[in-house]
């Protein structure tokens, strides 16, 4: 069931309205219900498997809590066995089938071919498979109690508004507010149907106008000319950004009006100055995940060898990066957008002193502000390159893509954009003034992302004049309902 | 046995590669150059150098100097 739905937008009040009118004691059944009926909506076989994890886990969680010494870690191995298992079979079995059968060509030894899988990624499996895993290891870890009551478990890995999308919750975060009563409160509807809006606003209105430009544009890059393709890479980055982002206000926003709160998931990534910096802005939940289960882990046992602590930490941080890519998608092109992101960080870790020098040798550093800005485009910049291969069907297309921006760049440095229309070609998606509309909206966004950075936007409109506060509230629905592309548009991270 | 500011502020050098400024009272959120990387290497500075070792949920409990030190004493005492 999509955020921006008919279905949802029925669906959401009636689940809302019962879990407040029932008694505290049988909400966690209606929301569990509530959450199947959700998942059911797409493929209803695959609920199986969601029920196949939780029980798994449930059992892994209590058995490895009783158990002592090695026992603890082989229900734990046991747990996570099940859901890279089933990660395996249903997200990359095929990706490690075909890269073995391309290995076999290449040996020319196809008769060994094996075959591949028809299946249909289940929705939503990166996300309560990796919920789930943290569960088991942070009770290994001693950090939460395992849960006994089953039907409180499978919430903690159902609850429909993180299920499919994140933000990939903690336990320490989610299990105890289950068991919380939580009544009815008037500003947390209103604060939680603002949050939903905003979502809306920047899925609807944002990031599928953005996507009309940019998916003819990756799609067929040769058809179009350089400086639309630069257009095109620049729109994705903040397709991406309202796409996921606005997915998760919904979800943070919905969970909100019924007491619930979610973690963060995004801080004004683009105001980052460094790409150490985005990690800590963009999808935080996925990149904490990683950093609590997988880097810190890894790179623990550094100092046991201290002549190559260095090397083992950028191996580590490029192992860290590598899994990210898979967990994004079976398919090479993320995985060399983990590599990429990896190899900027190695990068800027080996090159700090050497960047301090230069900055301050041609005066950068010398503006705070000037210098600010410089880091926020070059990071930008960075992000907006790794992207580019992201979105790409192929390596290939990537890199002629790479090429057409940076020979975009210089056609825009070469002439004043006066005659747009040379410079963007008759084949361009968009007539000139949709694109400044475009930009307009993007400009909006970061203009609303700084003023979140002074002070809370919600409660800056909540201090105006009842006036204004219905106008800004009437145009975001305005703004949504007719200034929304609305048709087969998925969230972009319902992919994973 | 406690850690002392000048000893912290050393191992901080030596893992952020610059000289930090750093007070019992500096947090981690408000210096953007400790983030996740420098903090591994931190912690495996002041393993090395108090010869005590972190559990994983002790290293994601760290989120100041203050509470670097107290944990640091606990370990030395």
């Amino acid at each position: 069931m999509l955020f921006n739905s008919i279905q949802f937008f029925l669906f959401f009040p009636i689940v809302t309205i019962i879990y407040f009118l029932l008694p505290h004691k049988f909400r966690w059944v209606h929301l569990l219900v509530a959450s199947c009926i959700f998942y059911m909506a797409f493929i209803p076989v695959y609920i199986l498997i969601l029920f196949f994890t939780i029980i798994i886990d449930y059992i892994a969680g209590i058995y490895i809590e009783k158990s002592e010494g090695k026992l603890r870690k082989r229900f734990l191995v046991m747990s996570i066995i099940a859901n890279v298992g089933v990660l395996c079979i249903f997200k990359y079995y095929n990706f490690f089938i075909d890269n073995f059968n391309g290995l076999l060509h290449i040996l020319n030894l196809s008769e060994g071919n094996l075959p591949l899988l028809k299946i249909i990624l289940p929705i939503g499996l990166s996300f309560h498979t990796f919920q789930a895993m943290g569960y088991t290891i942070e009770v290994y870890r001693g950090e939460q109690k395992a849960e006994r009551h089953l039907g409180i478990y499978a919430l903690y890995v159902m609850f429909y508004p993180q299920l499919l999308a994140g933000p990939i919750e903690r336990p320490q975060n989610m299990i105890h507010q289950f068991y919380e009563k939580k009544s009815f409160d008037y500003y947390r509807l209103v604060s939680g149907l603002k949050l939903m809006a905003w979502g809306l606003f920047k899925k609807c209105v944002i990031a599928d106008r953005l996507s009309v430009f940019v998916d003819p544009v990756f799609g067929h890059p040769h058809d179009y000319k350089p400086v639309v393709i630069l257009i095109a890479a620049i729109f994705y980055s903040f397709q991406m950004l309202c796409d996921f982002s606005g997915y998760t206000d919904i979800a943070i926003g919905a969970a909100r009006i019924m007491g619930f709160t979610l973690m963060k998931n995004f801080d004004r990534p683009y105001s980052s100055k460094s790409i150490s910096e985005y990690w800590t802005r963009w999808h935080i939940s996925l990149t904490s995940w990683f950093r609590d289960y997988v880097f810190y882990p890894l790179s623990i046992s550094l100092s046991k060898n201290k002549g190559n602590g260095a090397i083992k930490l950028y191996v580590n941080l490029f192992i860290v990066f590598l899994l990210s890519g898979l967990w994004h998608g079976a398919s090479w092109t993320f995985v060399v957008w983990g590599a990429l992101h990896g190899i900027y960080l190695i990068f800027a870790i080996i090159s700090r002193n050497v960047r301090s020098t230069v900055n301050n040798a041609l005066g950068i550093s010398r503006n705070k502000w000037v210098f600010d800005r410089f880091q926020v485009i070059t990071t930008f910049s960075l992000v907006t390159i790794a992207l580019v291969i992201f979105r790409s069907p192929t390596i290939k297309n990537a890199f002629y893509i790479w090429g057409q921006m940076f020979r975009g760049l210089i056609d825009l440095g070469q002439r004043v954009f006066v005659h747009g229309g040379g410079m963007l070609g008759e084949n361009c998606p968009y007539p000139m003034v949709l694109i400044v509309l475009s930009f307009c909206l993007i400009l909006f966004l970061e203009s609303i992302h700084f003023i979140q950075s002074k002070t809370s936007i919600s409660s800056l409109v909540g201090k105006q004049p009842m006036a204004i506060r219905w106008g800004i509230y009437y145009a975001l629905i305005i703004a949504i309902v007719f200034g929304g592309v609305y048709g087969n548009t998925q969230f972009i991270y319902f992919q994973f | 046995m406690k850690p002392t500011i000048s000893e912290l502020q050393q191992l901080f050098y030596n893992a952020l590669g610059k000289k930090a400024d750093i007070t019992e009272n500096t947090v981690k959120k408000d210096m953007v150059i400790w983030d996740s990387i420098n903090h591994i290497t931190l912690i495996n500075e002041v393993q090395d150098h108090y010869k005590v070792t972190f559990k994983i949920s002790e290293i994601q409990r760290i989120n100041s100097v203050k509470e670097l030190m107290e944990i640091i004493e606990q370990k030395l005492s």
